[in-house]
């Protein structure tokens, strides 16, 4: 539990990110990180986990529309990559599947009832294990097909206070278009990885529209994924 | 005379020390005596680790440049900013060249500079960037002392010696201005 007034930290490790937080994400935090397709939200997120593994903090990563080796496959090779934080139980890649009662999810939940087990699954686990973060990727794959919005908010509120009341740190990797969408104010902190057009170049942009509890820059960052991790700098204005 | 342009670029590195960006303003007949005293003069014999951004030849121009001149180019990490924009066969295989898509893609030198202080081995390093001028033809000057801003500050962090190399007979006198503003020394080498 997070007393009033205490503003505890979880150093993100990726230390741009960190910088333009005023130093991480207020510990207990719900973060969507959305974007189109390409523009480094996987890499972001898997980073965010594997940093928190190397400093100590039990982190967990569920997919949920790949297999977790496809995942570690699909972004960038980490140097700072440990397969023994895996083995020391510091760092899981699981399937949302397993915590359904096996099998993989794609799309499979249609009532609210299995959501909010799927919800209170995790919870769970979390409270069990002392879990310290959590990315989930993707997270609206899980509700192709379901065409009540009800069902995808409520089980971002029932993460949210699952990750309030075990001080535990979430990313929720997300296509939803932040402007329009309820989880953006249900989260409590949004980021948006896009592509700006600049003259005839194409830049991966990073901007935190959204991080309750801390001050933060509104600003637009340049950033490139490279197996150092994500790297971030200032996106040049040019006077304008 | 050339002997001296190296030996003076050399020492005044090594008399101001790191954390501080200066431009060297020279003649281009004297640009191959630069590169003699920076890499050689200086870094080499200093042991400091050189990161050099090309924007006005590709990066394994530089590279023959350097043998034909006998110093050893393989130490030396380029971010060739020019290869890719002229469609030139890029050498994927050379492990100390890495390309940047255009000299306009400003915010992408900065990051491979991160990213290749990051990957070198700890130590001081010598930034070269390789000209002001060629960056001015694609670049507004207020972008590019955005630019300098930016990466000299980064630097300065970290201990390194940036070098902003500066032809004067192509040298406008908007840059020369916005060197003034952004370097700590702007060094003409005909006077020293």
């Amino acid at each position: 539990m997070i007393l009033p007034g205490k503003k505890e930290r979880c150093v993100t490790g990726i230390e741009g990110l960190d910088s333009i937080l005023g130093g991480g994400f207020p510990r207990g935090s719900l973060v969507l990180v959305t974007g189109v397709p390409g523009v480094g939200k996987t890499s972001l997120a898997l980073e965010f986990a594997l940093r928190g593994a190397i400093m100590g903090e039990k982190s967990m990563v569920l997919t949920t529309v790949e297999r977790p080796e496809k995942l570690v496959a699909s972004v960038p090779q980490f140097d700072f990559f440990d397969w023994g934080l895996m083995d020391r139980g510091l760092l899981e890649i699981k399937d949302i599947g397993e915590f359904a009662g096996g099998g993989p999810v794609y799309g499979a939940y249609e009532a609210h009832e299995r959501f909010a087990r799927l919800g209170e699954s995790i919870a769970s686990y979390i409270r069990e294990n002392g879990v310290r973060r959590l990315v989930i990727d993707t997270y609206h794959t899980l509700f192709y097909g379901e065409k009540d919005d009800a069902t995808s908010q409520n089980l971002l509120l029932s993460l949210s206070e699952t990750m309030y009341a075990n001080a535990c740190t979430a990313i929720l990797v997300t296509d939803a278009s932040p402007n329009a969408s309820i989880e953006s104010i249900i989260a409590d902190g949004v980021i948006v990885l896009g592509n700006f057009e600049r003259r005839s170049d194409l830049l991966r942009t990073l901007q935190v529209l959204k991080m309750k509890a801390t001050s933060h820059s509104r600003a637009k960052y340049v950033i490139d994924l490279t197996d150092c991790g994500v790297l971030i700098t200032p996106m040049l204005r040019g006077g304008a | 005379m050339s002997e001296d342009i190296g030996a003076a670029v050399a020492t005044r590195l090594s008399e101001v020390g790191p954390s501080v960006a200066m431009a060297l303003e020279f003649p281009m007949g004297a640009y191959f005596d630069v590169l003699r005293g920076l890499v050689d003069n200086f870094a080499r014999a200093k042991e400091v680790q050189t990161i050099y951004i090309t924007s006005a030849v590709p990066a394994r121009t530089i590279q023959g440049t350097l043998e034909a001149l006998e110093i050893d180019p393989s130490g030396i990490s380029f971010i060739d900013t020019i290869s890719q924009m002229i469609m030139e066969r890029l050498d994927r295989d050379n492990s100390s060249i890495i390309y940047v898509e255009s000299p306009t893609v400003l915010e992408n030198i900065v990051l491979k500079v991160d990213y290749l202080t990051r990957k070198l081995k700890p130590g001081p390093k010598l930034v070269v960037v390789d000209s002001i001028n060629s960056l001015a033809i694609h670049n507004d000057a207020k972008m590019l002392s955005e630019f300098l801003h930016v990466l000299i500050s980064g630097l300065s962090a970290k201990e390194a010696y940036p070098v902003i190399l500066s032809m004067q007979e192509q040298l406008r006198p908007d840059v020369h201005e916005m060197l003034s503003l952004v370097c700590d020394r702007v060094i003409n080498l005909n006077e020293s």
